[in-house]
């Protein structure tokens, strides 16, 4: 069985400094990955050239199709990407917003949408409970709220990948959890979730498998337990962690500077 | 509810078009009626009546009409393109130096004003100009940084225009150089219509297919291009269409502004400030006002003909103060 997303030895060069170094992974379907490392460590350049937004060396291949044999549209049919701070430049409905997840399927009026498309966007709100801000200006919600319709755009254009830099930023506790879990249950539906995040806690508890970046290079990758170890914390970090284990679940808590 | 206001808006847009270009062919030194406007279209009825119509007020109308709405969606464009509400083609110099191209190559003697070679070269400077401004101001522009380099093609556009009057051949060239920057209507032929509609409506046809990505756009280049949208090929498509619409439009009719900038603003509420559905109801509005513009100087009781481009920048300057102050605190910020 091939993997959803296969990453062949990719470098990202920015400002002549190689910001991404030689990854190479495989990364299979229905598993919520997060990838997390220090500012700088080169994860946000890793998730944009996986998601062909950056010139890379390398390949990265779809199943197993390489990136460059597809066109636009059927890259973005293909694979979602969420990217860090949700801009959104004029007050669009919540609605309009989310349809705009069908764009690489073809619709061009949210109006107008009827059959696979109007499904897609329900589900998609539903699922992030998002539908009762509809008809709202997304520019007058919350920030939490506002992450949740924007999750709810890139659901709505049911990728088999689906990339996400940094969702948690800048959201209340109960926000942090609520779109992690919605990540989460994305994977369970059958997707690839891969998410930047810096919330250690979450990750550590809602990933299938974590990847820790260090310095452009991909340093570890594998279950939660395995790979937020204190030896890996104290090198890619500098710090220490907390571990305890509630009702079976390991827990680590960013605790002091190693 | 959302859906409301679309629904009546185009056909209300439609019919005030309609009846304005009605107006443009009545309204003038002999006051015509609805019936004697028809009857003189249709060739039926005084032989003065159809040709004060059909020679004269038509040309006038269908350019009022097309350059009206060409300038409206180069305004919906640029703004959907930019993300930025005061985007416009007057606003980055592209009117100014469309006109610069023109007059110079009038000035040398290469063009008369009903050549082939005149919308070429105002399409030129236009382009130039966009071009420029986006090259300086780069991709995510801020408010500041767009306008702040707009100002300078617009001032390096009028220092070129001053140039070309300078050096005219003769006090001639140098009087109807000036009077084409005011930016009128008044006597122009069908030769003129001609002249400038194929580039018109390329550049129509150019700037509506676009409307899909300037929604995508709306969540930020990056989120557009993972949507399947070719930012830097929209960009050129923009620059093109844009320089083709205000440099045909700059070529028959001079310098008119801030059409581009106001017609846009009208309608953005009505259609729930989506850069789509913005395009048609945008460029409909901007023929209604340039026609009416152009009505409005026929009326206005003056010893002399008022520029339509003057009366233009007369309403528009304001409004666009009116803009600045209302976007005081994006501006204040330094970032859009």
């Amino acid at each position: 069985m091939s993997a959803a997303l296969t990453l062949d030895r990719i470098s990202v060069a920015l400002g002549g400094r190689d910001v991404v170094r030689d990854v190479t992974l495989a990364l299979g379907a229905a598993r919520f990955v997060a990838l997390l490392g220090p500012n700088g460590a080169g994860k946000t350049t890793l998730l944009k050239a996986m998601a062909g937004l950056l010139p890379a060396r390398g390949i990265v291949r779809i199943g197993n199709q390489p990136l460059a044999a597809l066109s636009r549209k059927q890259r973005a049919q293909r694979m979602g990407y969420l990217p860090q701070g949700h801009q959104v430049h004029w007050p669009l409905s919540t609605c309009d917003v989310v349809a705009l997840g069908r764009f690489p399927h073809g619709l061009a009026d949210p109006a107008a949408m009827r059959g696979a498309d109007a499904t897609a966007v329900n589900t998609a709100m539903m699922r992030t409970d998002t539908t009762r801000f509809a008809d709202q200006a997304v520019t007058t919600l919350s920030g939490g709220e506002r992450a949740r319709v924007m999750l709810a755009r890139v659901l709505a254009g049911q990728p088999e990948i689906l990339l996400v830099d940094e969702p948690t930023a800048s959201l209340d506790p109960r926000y942090q959890i609520t779109v992690m879990q919605d990540l989460r249950s994305e994977a369970r539906r059958g997707a690839l979730v891969v998410a930047v995040t810096h919330d250690i806690a979450l990750a550590s508890r809602l990933a299938d498998e974590i990847m820790l970046m260090h310095e452009g290079l991909l340093v570890a990758r594998g279950a939660p337990a395995d790979v937020l170890t204190d030896e890996h914390l104290a090198k890619v970090y500098g710090i220490t962690a907390l571990r305890q284990t509630i009702d079976g679940e390991e827990i680590v808590t960013p605790w002091g500077l190693a | 509810m959302r859906n409301l206001p679309r629904s009546w808006l185009l056909p209300a847009l439609a019919l005030l078009a309609a009846t304005l270009f009605t107006a443009c062919l009545a309204v003038g030194p002999v006051r015509l009626t609805f019936t004697e406007v028809w009857s003189g279209l249709a060739g039926i009825g005084l032989d003065a009546h159809g040709i004060i119509v059909r020679e004269i007020r038509l040309p006038r109308a269908v350019l009022a009409l097309m350059i009206g709405a060409i300038l409206g969606l180069s305004g919906a464009a640029m703004q959907g393109l930019l993300r930025n509400p005061l985007a416009a083609p007057s606003l980055f110099g592209a009117p100014q130096t469309a006109a610069f191209a023109a007059v110079s190559t009038i000035a040398l003697g290469w063009n008369d004003t009903l050549s082939w070679g005149l919308p070429v070269a105002s399409i030129g400077g236009a382009f130039l100009s966009v071009f420029l401004l986006i090259a300086v101001a780069g991709r995510s522009a801020s408010l500041l940084l767009l306008i702040l380099s707009g100002l300078a093609v617009s001032a390096l556009a009028g220092a070129g225009t001053a140039l070309a009057m300078n050096l005219a051949p003769n006090p001639f060239a140098a009087l109807e150089i000036a009077f084409w920057l005011l930016g009128s209507l008044e006597d122009r032929s069908m030769r003129h219509v001609v002249m400038a509609l194929p580039f018109i409506a390329v550049a129509a046809v150019l700037l509506f297919l676009q409307r899909g990505a300037f929604r995508a756009l709306t969540l930020g280049e990056e989120a557009a291009q993972s949507l399947g949208v070719n930012v830097d090929l929209l960009r050129l498509v923009v620059i093109l269409g844009v320089a083709l619409g205000v440099g045909a439009s700059v070529a028959v009719a001079g310098t008119i502004s801030f059409i581009g900038l106001v017609a846009p603003h009208l309608v953005r509420p009505l259609v729930g400030h989506d850069p789509a559905r913005l395009m048609i109801p945008a460029a409909l509005t901007g023929a209604c006002l340039l026609m009416a513009a152009d009505i409005a100087v026929r009326l206005i009781p003056a010893t002399s003909d008022i520029k339509v481009g003057v009366l233009t920048s007369l309403i528009g300057v304001p409004f666009f103060l009116y803009l600045i102050m209302h976007q005081r605190r994006s501006l204040a910020g330094g970032v859009a």
